[in-house]
């Protein structure tokens, strides 16, 4: 039973390309670029990476909410999305999704009730009396009081709305749930509530996480390996712990040093473009070369592929840091 | 702002809404004068069958075009001596009934294509919409006429000739307001739910896009009463003997000079009827749609209310170029009272940077914006305290003297750029005009200032990207071109509200680096609003931890920081673990805090403290010095400097 929980094999995601009617070519924008990851049951990937480096594409891909260009992804052994297949009510059991914003992944005119109930339904197939129990259930598991459930979401706050868009991933019993920042959008002393929360969860049903957060902090403390993404890569790739404590990459360098820490006055914050290159006419060589402090003239040609550094350590650079 | 404050009233369930529809609608006097009319003209459209009339369509040559009032009819009677009233009355109905039918399969009809067109998109939507355009390339009145002429004149005919028609403006209004649905993270969690799209469609999409239906429906019977009677009026509508408020009209043309009554008494029943349902289609859209829904526009007075009993101005010893004194907001809505800002009190000396630090609720917003009385009034209004900007009291300022404070002497940086820049100048055109707005420089003279002030917060190539539009540039480049604007007139006093938690980590930590330089060059007292103790500690000197309201921690920053001495700020830090301090677990604070309509008399962390006591909430808090220059509210505060003070 070594079979990893989630697999993705070469997944990429293209908008636009193709040619038009009169054969002029299109550019193409590569949101996600050849990713693969692995993981077991149980286990949190941490994926980490600024606005627009792909790993919302990434986690809607495996979630088969968007179709891959290329690439599979691989559930329990068995192909859920990829090579021509599309997700099925059993794929779709195991593996479910937490949304950023909680209010706006609550239908406004339903009930909590109603909301919960459609996946006991559609995916669990659960008779009247069986799903009102497990609405119990499940209001227990995220810790709402059960009179929450005749409301509608605009009278939940943040973070009882997010315990509810836990509580709807979890209704069908789920073996993997991806968490699209989920606490991005709640304040700071309900973030700690609902992450708490979704590890007491996760030690309770074996669940397995891809957490995908900007939030640093965040992710050292609920990952087990985390991945670094820049413009649609992995550039760095490790067991959490290491990955913090020795980055090899140096965005993955920049990123620990410009999170703010309390007592650390801003330490030198590399070159002053912030800018990723244009997706429609990538660079050549390395995405992050234009803000690397080691370029060199092989970076701006070449792009590094994601190599094996160290045991479980994988870095996408030509001069990783020691 | 309006958006949170309406979060604060606990639960508004959806029967309350509908009622305050309901009390907007009948607020609208026009509406309710159009309602009347109109439930007059279909409560005798209803009654017809059952009332005393004439049969309508009795041909009685012998006692044609009596004149109304004479000879017991009571509308006279038409050319062929058939009874107005019970014509009238039986038109009025018809017309009524086909122009409901018209609206009611437009609606269906207008209403699946739009939504269709909306939720599936690519090809399906490219081709009904183009099958809807071509549709609307015909005019109007000719498309109507040309599907009459083919299936041949007749009441249904022309009832579906005008239904077909005004399906246009359901499609397109359908599908816009679907497209605003169907990217909502909602429908994903459908479709995660194990739902296909047509039950996507159906419980989804269409609830939420049921207000649209009804308001183009509400807002187009008129017309389409309007054309069915314009169809008739031309023959091709209702055929004789059978009457309609249109062909009676038409009839009646020909007698004009003759018997004026036969043609103007139905013509002014189509005014009243169609007046009626315009006056009651606007209310209900006015009522429905949520921009109106609280009744009349206000508009928002460009000043927050003031109502200080006694200004507390004391231009004695100053502290700082910003002083606040016991500043105090509160928002009244539905006859409850929000205390948002409650009696605070800091100043900032010139140069210094102060970090007001709390969660959202806490009230720092409201304090930002109410230093240069921002707060929208109604409902907010300022209760108590003043702010001294170099000893003089900004809040006793004319509209007009305020207006050059803002963006002169102190100016704001707010969090989201994209919504404070104009998204149709160019941020060259937006920064100069910041420029003019304070100082007497030409045009040309001012574009030049405003090429150097961003590159003063480095735009590259300032020269060029000054004609740019806000849209072309990325986050991080739009929160310079907000800063360059705030920058612009040398202010004393600097208002930073949340200016980098929109923004990447790395792009976060440049634009910090760049208004600390900028605060140094200028030495503008800086208030610095943030929920993130990390960038609290990067740039500020000083730090107030805001919470319901009050200030409940105010000291140097590595002070509060490193030993915190109110329970709350110590939770707070201890929410979000150090990076790289290996911590596997978080330390939730649990509960909330209070609402701002019902504060508690004593301490308001109490419920949610460890160490709270009966004395705690026995009365209200005031400050204690826990060491010099470091303040809590708190009657147990935790050790400070190493010395523990008496519990």
């Amino acid at each position: 039973m070594n079979e990893p929980a989630l697999e993705a094999r070469g997944l990429t995601k293209r908008y636009g390309g193709g040619a038009t009617l009169l054969g002029r070519r299109r550019a193409a924008n590569h949101a996600v670029s050849d990713v693969a990851l692995s993981l077991s049951r149980g286990e949190t990937l941490g994926i980490v990476g600024e606005s627009g480096c792909g790993k919302s594409t990434l986690a809607r891909m495996l979630a088969g909410l968007t179709p891959p260009s290329a690439g599979t992804v691989v559930i329990n052994g068995q192909v859920f999305v990829g090579d021509g297949i599309v997700p099925r009510r059993a794929g779709r059991r195991a593996i479910q999704y937490v949304f950023q914003d909680p209010n706006g992944s609550l239908n406004p005119r339903k009930t909590v009730r109603n909301i919960l109930a459609t996946p006991l339904v559609r995916l669990a197939r659960l008779d009247r009396r069986r799903r009102d129990e497990r609405i119990i259930e499940l209001m227990d598991a995220v810790k709402l009081r059960s009179e929450f459930v005749d409301r509608y979401p605009h009278e939940l706050s943040g973070g009882q709305a997010q315990r509810i868009g836990i509580a709807r991933a979890l209704a069908a019993s789920p073996d993997i749930v991806i968490l699209d920042e989920p606490v991005s959008a709640l304040d700071v002393s309900v973030q700690a509530q609902v992450l708490s929360l979704l590890g007491e969860l996760q030690e309770r049903f074996r669940l397995t996480y891809v957490f995908i957060s900007h939030n640093l902090a965040a992710i050292e403390v609920v990952s087990d390996h985390v991945a670094v993404m820049y413009f649609g890569r992995i550039v760095e790739q490790a067991p959490a712990r290491r990955l913090f404590a020795h980055p090899r990459h140096p965005y993955t360098r920049l990123l620990l040093d410009s999170a703010p820490v309390i007592g650390r006055k801003s330490r030198q914050v590399g070159v002053e473009i912030a800018e990723l290159p244009d997706p429609y006419d990538p660079p050549p060589g390395c995405a992050f070369a234009p803000r690397c402090s080691s370029v060199t003239a092989h970076c701006l040609h070449d792009a590094p592929d994601l190599t094996r550094m160290a045991e479980n350590h994988d870095v996408a650079c030509f001069h990783p840091l020691t | 702002m309006n958006g949170r404050l309406s979060r604060l009233p606990g639960s508004a369930p959806r029967r309350a809404a509908a009622k305050a529809a309901l009390s907007v609608l009948a607020r609208n006097r026009p509406a309710a004068v159009g309602a009347i009319i109109l439930a007059l003209i279909v409560v005798i459209a209803l009654l017809t069958p059952v009332l005393p009339l004439l049969p309508p369509d009795a041909i009685d040559p012998a006692n044609r075009l009596i004149p109304p009032l004479n000879a017991g009819r009571t509308l006279g009677t038409d050319q062929l001596g058939r009874d107005m009233l019970a014509r009238l009355l039986w038109g009025a109905r018809l017309s009524l009934a086909v122009g409901l039918a018209a609206t009611f399969v437009a609606a269906l009809a207008g209403s699946s294509i739009g939504v269709c067109a909306g939720y599936f998109g690519r090809w399906i939507d490219a081709l009904l919409m183009r099958a809807i355009d071509m549709l609307m390339a015909f005019p109007y009145v000719l498309l109507a006429l040309t599907i009459v002429a083919a299936l041949g004149p007749g009441l249904f005919n022309a009832m579906i000739a005008v239904a077909v028609v005004n399906i246009p403006f359901f499609a397109r209004n359908l599908r816009g307001s679907t497209l605003g649905i169907v990217h909502r993270e909602f429908i994903d969690a459908a479709r995660l739910s194990g739902k296909g799209d047509f039950s996507i469609l159906v419980s989804e999409v269409l609830p939420n896009v049921a207000p649209v239906i009804v308001i183009t429906m509400s807002t187009t019977v008129g017309w389409m009463i309007l054309e069915t009677a314009g169809l008739s009026f031309l023959g091709l509508g209702s055929q004789p003997p059978q009457a309609d408020l249109g062909s009676m009209l038409g009839e009646g043309r020909k007698l004009l000079l003759n018997a004026p009554f036969v043609s103007t008494i139905p013509g002014a029943v189509i005014f009243l009827l169609v007046i009626g349902v315009n006056l009651v289609g606007d209310g209900i859209r006015d009522a429905l749609d949520p921009r109106l829904r609280s009744g009349a526009i206000a508009r928002p007075s460009p000043v927050t209310a003031i109502s200080r009993g006694r200004a507390a101005v004391d231009a004695g010893h100053s502290q700082g170029v910003l002083q606040v004194r016991t500043l105090s907001t509160e928002f009244q809505t539905a006859g409850e009272t929000y205390k948002a800002v409650n009696s605070v009190s800091f100043a900032i000396r010139n140069g210094e940077c102060l970090g007001l630090v709390g969660e959202s609720g806490s009230g720092k917003s409201v304090t930002a914006l109410s230093l240069l009385a921002l707060v929208q009034s109604p409902p907010g209004t300022i209760t108590e305290g003043a702010v001294l900007l170099d000893g003089e009291d900004v809040l006793s300022k004319s509209a007009a003297a305020l207006r050059f404070i803002r963006g002169g002497r102190a100016s704001y940086v707010f969090q989201d750029p994209q919504s404070t820049l104009h998204p149709l100048l160019t941020i060259g055109e937006q920064v100069a005009e910041a420029l003019r707005a304070h100082q007497p420089v030409s045009r040309v003279k001012a574009w030049d200032k405003a090429v150097r002030l961003l590159d003063l917060v480095r735009i590259p190539n300032a020269k060029r990207r000054a004609h740019a539009f806000p849209h072309e540039l990325s986050g991080g480049m739009r929160q310079r071109v907000g800063i360059a604007m705030a920058l612009a007139n040398h202010p004393e006093v600097l208002i930073a509200d949340e200016p980098t938690t929109a923004l990447d980590v790395t792009v976060q930590a440049q634009v910090l680096k760049l208004m600390n330089e900028l605060r140094m060059r200028d030495s503008a007292a800086v208030l610095f609003i943030t929920h993130d103790f990390g960038v609290a500690s990067d740039i500020c000197d000083r730090i107030a931890v805001m919470y319901a309201g009050q200030i409940v921690e105010m000291g140097a920053a590595e002070d509060v920081l490193e030993r915190p001495a109110h329970p709350y700020t110590r939770r707070l830090i201890d929410c979000v673990p150090a990076l790289g301090s290996g911590i596997r677990s978080f330390r939730a604070i649990g509960g909330a805090p209070p609402a701002a309509n019902r504060l508690p008399s004593g301490c308001a962390f109490a419920d949610r403290c460890d160490f709270a006591v009966a004395e705690c909430r026995a009365r209200p808090v005031g400050f204690v010095a826990v060491a010099s220059n470091h303040l809590a509210r708190c009657l147990h505060p935790l050790e400070a400097r190493g010395e523990r003070t008496s519990a």
